[in-house]
């Protein structure tokens, strides 16, 4: 099995003529400053996209970016610098840039030591050319007729099929030498639907970590039924309620819950600088004993997840949240460093061009007892939302929000009929201390999320049973 | 000014890319690329944090092929790379379909003669300087008032950048701009009862910048004048959009008319032209060529002329924001808006902010939106919010866990006043917006 380390080697040193060990002397160079740590990220990336619109794919695009970036950290001081080019005297310049901020002190010749390979979750093969062009092609034609196909108010069909291949290799003065290579793949389907002068939009999309033969394997069309299906629902929305009431989330991608209302909330950098309403609050009571709430980075396949984060170290099953106690934080080393605390393998960068930070992998809350049924049953009037497009937060004070992309009125524990989108919001502590029940079906989402944090986007899972929430702020529009 | 954003090899550059695509056989090319170099500065608790040297190029490259195109961009701008791309792009563009439309914008609508726009500045501060000015500003801050109990820190950004577009009907055209922000982030508070906010300034001319401790005062108020928040009573009321955020409401107008969501049947104003959305008083027009503008520029992402437009006067709609592909989907001329609106000035009453509270006597002055619950398709619009509760025209107390929802067809025609406290740090650039019927979801 050849190793992703030598992979990494031919793909991105190779066809500069750079050797590994001449990447010793960039390093030997950030260490000639007072430095807890000097860090050489090389990336190469390739983007893929092809899109239908008027039944016709119409659309294509194809692009590389490549290059590396340089840190140097002191403490929680940091130096960057990065170059679009990939040869050796730009390393050097770069890490000549990297560490001039910090003050100088004794050389210390960096020996680059090889590390464990990390457990394998996704192939390392190139899924842009898993499959020829033109099946790419019949996959959106044949998306696009199935959808107009269902239904005759189905008036407009998009349909997206995007790739992705990464390519990484880190190397840093605590040791690290590692490298991952990165398949992502994504489909997409989104139709308009029209009645009686009304028109609503109805999405569905899935995606992973892996080729796209596994995705056509994944029965693909029936994303055209369920967007379709979508559509059809919200045109006979009615106006949603407002004011405060009790909720049941659906489970899967409703799961952006727990993203916003602890998740930002717990990554490290926030809890460091006690700027998020969960600083100070470990070994605390922070949701109902009722949840459990996870960051898995090492989960096969998923869109979230990471065989090696961006600083090298393993995508990790990190517990969170234990009974509604708050055991860990997500962290990255430069954070873990700081608070005395274990890397967690979430440290993530939008590419080498921006720094680290502590960012999710794939977050979701562990299935309990109960049932859906039930949930909606205890609800005397409210509403139950099964998909959401997305939200944010603000961890300070710990304000969040997630708007509905498909819910339903719900009275005397009986669904009514469907309402059109509305925002929820609530402090996220407080919404999680009045979880009332959780499901016993827990879902992830089909491979679709995009996390953004302080103008860096990253992919991103999420999940969760289905959930029931006491006394939540409901954004319709009928009081 | 460094080298490396020198616009005349990036010209040349373009020219060998328009070249190399018309070789391999395409029928029309288009190219744009773009560089930039600067620094990035973050300061907190009195310390430099981070310092990020920006250097980074990027191209991208259009062809067209029987009326088939495709798109490619790189990093790279070496000819062997170039070549690379371009044979990517020609062979992505073999297996999409094509479309009559797919051609170059006409000769006839291109800027030759664009103008030479004073975007660009030269900040001639050291780095060291650069820090110590976003030290003062988080200093200014934290003595603002005992109750800023943290910091987020300042930062500090000065960039150069240069962008040239060029095609195969001979177009070749650069635009130089330089940005120049400052910016301070506070807290206020303590364990579950913190509050942030922040503030900013933005100018191209280094010069022109607010001052470090202004900015620094500021971000501290606005973070104080949040604490202890309360909700509201779920209920219908007026509201005012506090200068900094009212644009929205016109972004979401702008898309609304854009020829692609028209075109495409995703818009919640199909046919909108030359019918009233807006209450007599509101003019929209745009500004591109304003030298203190946020969105300036020559030419449009096609090469086109840019120039001022009215989109609404006395509330009509009066043109649609085109590029000259949806331009063609409509039966419509391109309106020189690849890429966007550039510069949009909203025409305001002469009142003040103060004035606006007033008229509105009861109701909520919103100063914060969170979420992008926003249904383009059906103008359905449902957000999270903070801000302040107005009584008797005065500001009584902070507010936040609200929503507002209504749409946006509605909420057009419901808008009753713009005061005059323009915020000139957007795009879209409108006083405070007082508008009647939005429902709140608050308290019980």
């Amino acid at each position: 099995m050849i190793d992703n380390i030598e992979l990494a080697v031919e793909t991105l040193l190779k066809p500069a003529g750079i050797e590994l060990e001449a990447l010793d002397k960039p390093l030997s160079q950030l260490a000639k400053n007072k430095i807890d740590l000097g860090e050489i990220f090389i990336q190469k990336s390739e983007h893929e996209s092809f899109s239908l619109e008027e039944s016709k794919v119409k659309n294509a695009s194809f692009s590389i970016e490549q290059g590396v970036g340089i840190r140097a950290v002191n403490q929680d001081k940091t130096g960057f610098a990065y170059s679009d080019n990939i040869n050796i005297d730009s390393i050097l310049a770069s890490a000549n840039a990297a560490g001039s901020i910090l003050r100088t002190s004794k050389s210390q010749q960096q020996k680059i030591i090889s590390s464990t390979p990390a457990e394998s979750l996704y192939p390392n093969t190139n899924p842009l050319s898993s499959i020829e062009n033109t099946a790419k092609i019949e996959l959106l034609l044949a998306l696009d007729t199935k959808a107009r196909q269902q239904d005759s108010k189905i008036t407009q069909v998009f349909t997206n099929l995007s790739s992705t291949f990464e390519t990484v290799l880190i190397l840093a003065s605590d040791g690290t030498l590692a490298a991952d290579i990165r398949p992502l793949v994504r489909l997409g389907v989104t139709v308009i639907a029209e009645k009686n002068g009304k028109k609503e939009q109805g999405s569905a999309s899935l995606g992973g970590r892996y080729s796209l033969t596994d995705l056509l394997k994944k029965d693909p069309n029936s994303l055209a039924i369920e967007a379709v299906r979508q559509a059809l629902v919200n045109l006979e929305a009615r106006p949603a309620p407002a004011g405060v009431m009790d909720v049941v989330l659906g489970s899967g991608w409703p799961g952006v819950l727990l993203h916003e209302a602890v998740g930002h909330g717990l990554e490290a950098d926030f809890n460091r600088k006690q700027t998020s309403v969960f600083s100070n609050s470990m070994g605390e009571q922070v949701t109902s004993p009722l949840c459990t709430i996870v960051d898995d980075g090492a989960m096969t396949n998923r869109r979230g997840s990471l065989q090696i984060d961006d600083e090298g170290n393993p995508g990790t099953h990190t517990v969170l949240i234990e009974k509604g106690i708050l055991k860990n934080y997500m962290q990255d080393k430069l954070n873990a460093n700081l608070m005395g605390a274990n890397c967690t393998g979430n440290g993530r960068r939008e590419s080498y061009a921006y720094l680290p930070m502590p960012r999710m992998t794939n977050t979701f809350m562990l299935p309990g007892k109960s049932s859906q049924e039930e949930m909606i049953k205890k609800i005397k009037k409210g509403i139950f939302a099964v998909n959401f497009s997305g939200g944010q937060v603000d961890i300070t004070s710990g304000k969040f929000v997630f708007s509905t992309s498909e819910c339903y009125y719900v009275e005397n524990g009986k669904i009514q009929y469907p309402v059109k989108d509305a925002t929820l919001i609530g402090n996220g502590p407080e919404v999680m201390q009045r979880v009332a029940m959780v499901g016993n079906d827990l879902q992830l989402d089909p491979g679709i999320g995009v996390c953004g944090k302080e103008g860096q986007s990253v992919p991103v899972g999420v999940g969760q049973p289905s959930i029931l929430i006491k006394d939540m702020v409901v954004g319709g529009t009928q009081t | 000014m460094s080298d490396f954003v020198k616009h005349e090899y990036l010209q040349e550059i373009a020219e060998t890319i328009i070249k190399r695509a018309r070789q391999k056989g395409a029928d029309q090319a288009a190219t744009s690329l773009g560089r930039s170099e600067g620094v990035s500065i973050n300061v907190r608790q009195q310390a430099l944090e981070t310092f990020e040297h920006i250097q980074n190029q990027s191209a991208s490259i259009q062809i067209y092929l029987n009326h088939k195109k495709a798109l490619v961009s790189t990093s790279d701008f070496s000819l062997s790379a170039i070549d690379q791309a371009l044979d990517a792009a020609f062979n992505i563009a073999q297996y999409t379909a094509a479309d009559p439309d797919f051609y170059l914008v006409e000769k006839e609508h291109l800027a030759f003669n664009y103008p030479q726009l004073p975007l660009d500045f030269n900040n001639d501060a050291s780095h060291q300087s650069l820090i110590d000015t976003a030290i003062e500003c988080e200093s200014a801050a934290l003595n603002y008032d005992a109750k800023i109990s943290n910091s987020d820190g300042a930062s500090i950004d000065s960039s150069r950048a240069t962008m040239v577009y060029a095609n195969s009907h001979g177009f070749n055209g650069h635009n130089n701009t330089s940005r120049n922000a400052l910016s301070c982030s506070v807290i206020a508070g303590k364990g579950a009862n913190m509050q942030q906010d922040y503030h900013y300034t933005f100018a191209r001319d280094p010069e022109k910048l607010e001052s470090a401790a202004t900015i620094g005062k500021i971000a501290a108020k606005r973070t104080i004048d949040k604490l202890d928040a309360r909700a509201v009573k779920t209920g219908n009321y007026p509201i005012i959009f506090s200068a900094d955020i009212a644009g929205g409401l016109f972004r979401s107008f702008f898309s609304a008319v854009s020829g692609s969501a028209l075109y495409k049947n995703l818009s919640f104003l199909p046919d909108s032209l030359d019918t009233k959305i807006f209450p007599e008083f509101i003019h929209l027009s745009e500004v591109p060529h304003l030298a203190s503008g946020m969105a300036s520029t020559p030419f449009d992402g096609e090469g086109v002329k840019t120039k001022n437009r009215t989109w609404v006067e006395s509330g009509i709609v009066k043109s649609y924001v085109l590029n000259s592909y949806t331009g063609r989907k409509l039966g419509l001329t391109t309106t020189g808006n690849a890429g966007g609106i550039h510069n949009l000035l909203v025409e305001t009453s002469s009142a003040s902010l103060q004035e606006l509270q007033k008229n509105m006597g009861r109701g909520l002055y919103i100063t914060s939106l969170m979420g992008n619950g926003i249904n383009g398709v059906t103008g359905d619009y449902s957000q999270g919010a903070s801000g302040f509760w107005v009584d008797g025209g005065q500001i009584q107390y902070p507010v936040d866990e609200i929503t507002i929802a209504g749409n946006l067809k509605q909420m057009y025609q419901n808008i009753i006043q713009i005061a005059n406290d323009v915020d000139l740090r957007h795009n879209i650039q409108t006083g405070s917006i007082l508008l009647e019927g939005m429902t709140i979801s608050g308290d019980k």
